[in-house]
């Protein structure tokens, strides 16, 4: 079986988490990608942890891509750019709006060299608009569409969701984009431009809210949450924090709370049947006590009789060896020349056919691959040097 | 419908949350989607969380660009209907907590592909088919605590917390759920057959927070709940200021050089222990107090003029209203259209207006959720006339 995107190039000109992720996982599909960096190099190669000196991060969002470090703000590195996309079937990146139609290298300048081409611009808060400019990044995205309101309480300074979901659900969006642009090529031979942001994802995450705002029936806290709520911060056992809910039969219920000994809770009127137990969450608050006494497993075996759910609450590390995580086979081992074998996330589909994997291709060093892309791209010698030149003459006008 | 997936036909299959929202994606990419519910409807029609004119909100907000039709597949003439939907489609989708619920109806992917060779089918469910995990039931807060999403919530030093009012991660593992049937749709142009795909909302939240696994991978310890703040870049946090908050990333060093320069602080600029990220994390005990002395000066009003002005990525954190009534004001998603509002027969619903444009196939929402059954005519018609599928899906029986 083929990968999915074999024959299909695709320059990564982005940086930071959501387009290299996107490349990444495209080229886990069979496709065959090439970074292009600026001369001081992707600002993730910065960001820790470091091991042995090396950018985890980087490492980890850019395995399988061959490396071209350009400087784009030169004649030599626009014009190699520009020749490379003529090559290429799509070309992604982040840089402000604005900045590649400056450089001659916006969508219409690259598409009248190369008209199938799939051009994917990622930005923080679209194209259009008294923000279009402005730089994105994860927290502001958080901010703006009122993530913090979901956390903490009124008053305490706002906090953030500890998963970047905003990044990563932009990298979904990139591949996904890029896919669709691409099926459509199928039939009509035409690429076009696809954008994304982190505020139309953030906003899109936000759907549920969105909804239950429109135009209620009546105003209640509990779907629509926010600072009306007090911060859920799950239940504790005796071994480990946990989350779960009471069912819905009474007779199970009062079965639960005579087991674990809260002979209060079902004689107090505040909790007296299924709606206000879900809607009062002074509930919450009242059981505690009773429940930190106990296990895990038995709180577990308890609420099987109860009908509820109950899960840990995993911290990353208690999750990495959960029989779950093990069976689903979500890590995966891989080799890097600098940080050596290092573990990471598997791809999160199960297809009947192999058409993707997880490459064991490590990231590249910064231009690791100038010469040779350069050469197979029909690049001359003399060009070559030119453009290497090019870009050790810093900094840049 | 229009957009890049015009002539793709999907069935949803699912109920609630991350199946519906997975082909509604593909709906306002341009794919015609085609809700198939049980004679009692899909579960979130009811009222049992808030209601518009008496319709759960999550059904208006889920199942936008469908048709719909009943059927009851425990009945033979019902499920002849499905077969003969199931040989028309390119993509099935549902998000039942494990496959055996749709083999025991006759639906599993064995008897599709059957049918048609050609169809691509996800099965979404809330742990995975493998495992101790396989079968059980889901709300996202449980998801949460189990995918370690709710570890790394809260305030520093506090316990971790579950974000309430959302379901963000239903909304990425619909993201995933696209992109992985983009790439079956893409290896089907090579082979000309379908696959099934393998996902669950487990996994998809585990590879939402992949850049914080990578910390957990290269460190060995376990991210914890640090505020608005993160580990590894400094500063990229909330800020309290005279007046308000403001989020603040300074991701890189160039950004860094601006920051200093919008905080007039010129001595920070030139300070050793700050020269770089990884210095500013080493030292971010001694950088903060002072940042935060300065940003307590002014107003968040005035910070985000001049930071803005810098280029600094900073954000607003928004008060007093509704999350989706600040998304529908603001200039910057106006400009952008990144919201709608559709009339329904519920009345006018928020909606996200997607979170992709493409410049050649622009997509458009133009139909809201339906009512139940409400296209049943116009699907069985289009059935008689094409006899070519019910050939295909009786030869089965």
């Amino acid at each position: 079986m083929a990968l999915a995107l074999e024959a299909i190039r695709i320059i990564d000109a982005s940086q930071g988490v959501s387009g290299p992720l996107a490349a990444m996982l495209l080229g886990d599909a069979g496709a065959d990608v090439i970074k292009v960096e600026p001369p001081d190099g992707d600002w993730l190669r910065q960001i820790g942890p470091f091991v042995n000196g090396e950018s985890a991060l980087f490492a980890q969002l850019n395995r399988n891509k061959s490396d071209v470090c350009l400087d784009l703000k030169r004649e030599e590195g626009e014009e190699a750019l520009r020749r490379l996309t003529q090559g290429a079937d799509v070309i992604i990146e982040g840089y402000r709006t604005g900045a590649m139609e400056r450089l001659g290298l916006g969508y219409e300048a690259l598409a009248e060299l190369n008209p199938s081409l799939v051009y994917c611009a990622i930005s923080g808060y679209g194209s259009r608009g008294p923000m279009a400019g402005d730089r994105g990044s994860e927290l502001d995205a958080q901010a703006f569409i009122g993530k913090n309101r979901q956390l903490g309480a009124i008053g305490d300074p706002p906090l953030r969701v500890g998963y970047d979901m905003i990044s990563t659900a932009t990298a979904w969006a990139v591949g996904l984009g890029i896919l669709a642009a691409l099926l459509h090529r199928e039939s009509s031979g035409l690429g076009q431009k696809v954008e994304t942001s982190l505020m139309e994802v953030a906003t899109e995450l936000m759907q549920y809210a969105t909804t239950a705002e429109s135009n209620p029936d009546e105003w209640r806290g509990r779907p629509l949450s926010g600072y009306a709520e007090p911060p859920d911060h799950a239940f504790q056992s005796k071994d480990t924090p946990f989350q779960m809910d009471f069912g819905r039969g009474e007779e199970e219920w009062k079965t639960f709370c005579l087991a674990v000994g809260a002979q209060e809770i079902l004689e107090d009127p505040r909790f007296s049947g299924f709606r206000k137990r879900v809607h009062n969450f002074e509930l919450r608050d009242a059981i505690r006590p009773f429940l930190s006494h106990w296990s895990f497993s038995d709180l577990q075996a308890m609420a099987r009789g109860l009908g509820a759910s109950i899960v840990p609450l995993h911290t990353l590390q208690t999750l990495s060896v959960d029989p779950q995580v093990e069976a689903l086979d979500i890590f995966t081992e891989l080799e890097h020349p600098v940080m050596g074998a290092y573990k990471t996330l598997g791809l999160p589909w199960r297809f009947s056919e192999e058409i993707a994997r997880t490459s064991p291709v490590p990231a590249p060093q910064l231009g690791q691959h100038t010469e040779e892309v350069l050469k197979a791209a029909g690049f001359d010698t003399a060009e070559i040097v030119r453009i290497e030149r090019a870009r050790l003459v810093s900094p840049s006008p | 419908m229009s957009g890049p997936l015009e002539g793709i036909r999907v069935l949803d299959f699912g109920m609630a949350a991350v199946g519906p929202v997975t082909a509604t994606h593909l709906g306002i990419l341009g794919a015609g989607v085609i809700k198939i519910e049980s004679p009692r409807g899909d579960v979130v029609r009811s009222g049992a969380n808030s209601t518009v004119r008496g319709m759960g909100f999550t059904f208006i907000g889920n199942n936008v660009t469908k048709r719909d039709i009943v059927l009851d597949l425990k009945v033979d003439k019902d499920r002849e209907i499905a077969y003969q939907l199931v040989a028309s489609a390119d993509v099935a989708v549902d998000n039942f907590r494990s496959k055996e619920i749709m083999s025991r109806l006759g639906l599993g992917y064995e008897v599709m592909s059957s049918i048609n060779p050609r169809i691509i089918y996800l099965q979404s469910s809330a742990y995975g088919s493998l495992g101790p995990m396989d079968g059980m039931l889901s709300h996202e807060w449980f998801t949460q605590a189990a995918a370690g999403h709710a570890s790394v919530n809260g305030k520093a030093g506090g316990p971790p917390e579950i974000l309430r009012g959302t379901a963000h991660l239903d909304w990425n593992g619909a993201m995933l759920n696209v992109f992985g049937i983009m790439l079956a749709l893409h290896a089907r142009e090579k082979t000309g057959r379908g696959m099934a795909i393998d996902t669950s909302q487990f996994q998809s939240t585990i590879t939402a927070g992949f850049t914080r696994w990578v910390e957990f991978f290269a460190t060995g310890e376990a991210p914890v709940p640090m505020g608005s703040a993160r580990a590894n870049i400094v500063p990229d946090q909330a800020f309290e200021t005279a007046f308000g908050y403001v989020s603040i990333s300074v991701l890189n060093n160039g950004i860094w050089a601006r920051f200093c320069q919008a905080l007039e602080l010129p001595d920070l600029r030139s300070d050793p222990r700050f020269a770089t990220n990884a210095n500013r994390v080493d030292n971010r005990a001694a950088l903060l107090p002072m940042l935060e002395a300065r940003l307590k000066k002014r107003s968040a009003w005035h910070w985000l003029k001049i930071l803005r002005q810098h280029g600094v990525p900073c954000g607003e954190y928004f008060e007093g209203k509704p999350r989706s009534h600040i998304a529908l004001e603001h200039p910057q998603t106006q400009a952008n259209e990144t919201m709608v509002t559709l009339e329904t027969p519920w009345g006018p619903m928020n909606q996200s207006a997607g979170y992709l444009k493409f410049s050649r196939t622009p997509t458009k929402i133009t139909r809201p959720a339906p009512e139940l059954d409400q296209h049943r005519e116009e699907i069985l018609a289009e059935l008689a006339e094409r006899v070519d599928w019910q050939d295909a899906a009786r030869s089965h029986d």
